[in-house]
């Protein structure tokens, strides 16, 4: 099993590999993100080697997103300022708040350690230096990741996620998750 | 391992607003009840939902519903700095802020589609409110918005402390804002969870919560920072866990698998035990399950000693934040180390036979409290624990 595995996925790979993978494409997506969290997930555990459902509580996920929940909320405001109070969607409703992409991948794959969302507006990589360091405190490995719905050269998001084990030091893990976050997407979609 | 204290707070909620921390737990300890039936502040529905605003006539100046957000805001951050002595031109450099919000100012973007205006994308994100304030006050350390449902503010406070534990800063401001707004209540309404009269937290005929709306910061700091400054603190933060249930996207594990997860966590981050608490300030909103899952996770982690550790939920007094409440419950956490008085759980008159603990009803209560454990869980199965000592 890799200690520091880095994934990176676009929304159209992620329906094919959801399409293709055994756990995921009986699984009905409310929205895309949840699609691409998920997907994105699962491609990271299956690099790293790591299978799933998880059977220990010792996995956390810290995830940053930008402002694509946005569009979710918007969907469902403009659904009640239409149609009236009834017209709220108790199905869409859960994903108006930025962890519910998170906890839907924490209940598919059984990750029970910390479970963080932090709504970034433009680089993720300060929010999750510092996030990183709380694998030294909380539990002995865990997934970062950021979600990207904007992009000047493409139609759709990308979620660049690293799976890292404690064995570092808090420098060591900073490096890491700089290097991992900072690096030009484009390069390393597959 | 560094030390963390609280050396400031500020608050504003439906509770005797902007009347400071001493006039939000003079009212808590009167056992005030704020939730009433009231309009939705923007779209015209002829339903009335309870709900506990902050009165629009004790605002100290006209604010438009688009900046309440903001204004709520920045005035409870001025409030905890001014209350910690801070002056922000001397100590920016070393100060972050890490705040808490569920929806953010969804009234502004809620004005603009009922408007059929265009929204500017900036604007309607989470964290702009607080990157704001973070730039107005040229702050330079760790800036992070956490969204984590209704465990938000928990895990502000814990998020701050973990940072300024591992020396990322001398200063940071936690805190969390929520304000009434059409998209939590109509999605709350077809969810079923949002009483229609008073809240009433382990009672038997508990039927949901009230939305709520407040602001609350807490000024955290290093021992050695407020050393140097020669200020006193209020509390310690000696403990915080998360844990995800990984169960269920808007009920909690039935056998509060994470919240008890996440109170083991924070009671061994404190090199404490369950014997060394002396009061709980639950989550309490009053739906059936969270008030049954919360009892059972205080019967799991503490035992027999359960029956003798006073729980109160101050949700039945001030309805439910989302985002804020965390915070808010921990300054109440604060107040309580501060006086040896518990807050009581109001409208209590008949005990859920399954929630059998003792939930402080109806009065407040005099106790010696050295440390205090407040519980927060959320949508999607959000569990936080943050426990306080006393300085």
């Amino acid at each position: 099993m890799k200690k520091t595995v880095r994934t990176i996925i676009s929304l159209s790979d992620a329906r094919r590999y959801a399409l293709a993978n055994p756990i995921l494409k009986s699984h009905r997506f409310v929205d895309d993100l949840e699609l691409l969290v998920v997907a994105g997930i699962a491609r990271l555990f299956d690099d790293a080697g790591i299978s799933y459902p998880l059977k220990h509580g010792d996995m956390s996920l810290y995830l940053g997103l930008d402002r694509g929940i946005e569009e979710i909320k918007n969907r469902f405001l403009r659904d009640i300022i239409n149609g009236g109070i009834s017209m709220a969607s108790p199905l869409l409703f859960p994903y108006t708040t930025p962890n519910t992409i998170a906890a839907r991948a924490t209940i598919l794959f059984g990750i029970q350690g910390e479970c963080l969302t932090f709504p970034v507006k433009n680089s993720p990589v300060d929010v999750l230096k510092y996030i990183s360091t709380f694998l030294i405190d909380s539990t002995e490995r865990g997934i970062l990741g950021y979600i990207n719905t904007y992009h000047e050269k493409r139609e759709d998001g990308t979620i660049t996620l690293a799976y890292i084990e404690d064995n570092y030091n808090l420098h060591e893990i900073e490096k890491t998750v700089c290097t991992i976050f900072m690096k030009n997407e484009d390069e390393n979609l597959r | 391992m560094k030390r963390v204290f609280v050396t400031g707070m500020g608050i504003i909620t439906p509770l005797n607003p902007f009347q400071g921390v001493r006039g939000f737990w003079d009212g808590l300890i009167k056992g005030t009840n704020t939730v009433r039936r009231g309009m939705l502040p923007l779209l015209s529905f002829s339903e009335l939902v309870a709900m506990a605003r902050i009165d629009d006539n004790a605002f100290p100046e006209p604010v438009e519903l688009t900046e309440r957000f903001d204004y709520l805001c920045n005035y409870a951050f001025r409030m905890a700095i001014k209350d910690a002595d801070i002056n922000t031109g001397i100590y920016s450099e070393q100060m972050g802020l890490v705040a808490a919000t569920v929806v953010g100012n969804v009234l502004y973007k809620e004005r603009v589609l009922l408007e059929k205006g265009r929204l500017n994308q900036d604007r309607d994100q989470l964290c702009y409110s607080f990157k704001r304030l973070y730039d107005e006050y040229h702050l330079k350390g760790p800036f992070i918005t956490v969204s984590t449902a209704c465990s938000s503010g928990n895990d502000a406070i814990g998020i701050a402390t973990r940072l300024l534990k591992a020396g990322y800063a001398d200063i940071i401001v936690a805190g969390g804002v929520e304000v009434i707004n059409e998209l939590a209540i109509a999605g709350f309404l077809s969810l079923q969870a949002i009483t229609d009269t008073l809240v009433r937290p382990f009672d038997r005929n508990r039927n949901g919560f009230a939305p709520s709306e407040g602001a609350a910061f807490l000024v955290l700091e290093s021992e050695d920072s407020m050393r140097k400054r020669g200020v006193m603190p209020y509390a310690e933060v000696v403990g915080y866990g998360n844990r995800a249930d990984a169960h269920h996207l808007t009920a909690p594990h039935r056998e509060a698998r994470g919240l008890v997860a996440a109170i083991k966590k924070a009671l061994k981050d404190a090199s404490l035990s369950a014997e060394d608490i002396d009061y709980i300030n639950a989550h309490g909103t009053a739906t059936v399950y969270n008030d049954l899952m919360e009892t059972k996770a205080i019967k799991k982690v503490f035992g027999n000693r359960a029956y003798s550790v006073p729980v109160s939920s101050i949700k039945s007094m001030l309805g439910h934040s989302f985002g804020a409440a965390g915070v808010i419950e921990a300054i109440c956490c604060v107040m309580v180390l501060l006086n040896n008085i518990l807050p009581p759980t109001i409208n209590l008159k008949e005990p859920d036979p399954e929630c059998d603990l003792d939930y402080v009803p109806d009065m407040a209560r005099e106790r010696d409290t050295r440390r205090v454990m407040s519980l927060s869980s959320g949508f999607g199965g959000q569990n936080s624990v943050v426990i306080l000592e006393r300085a």
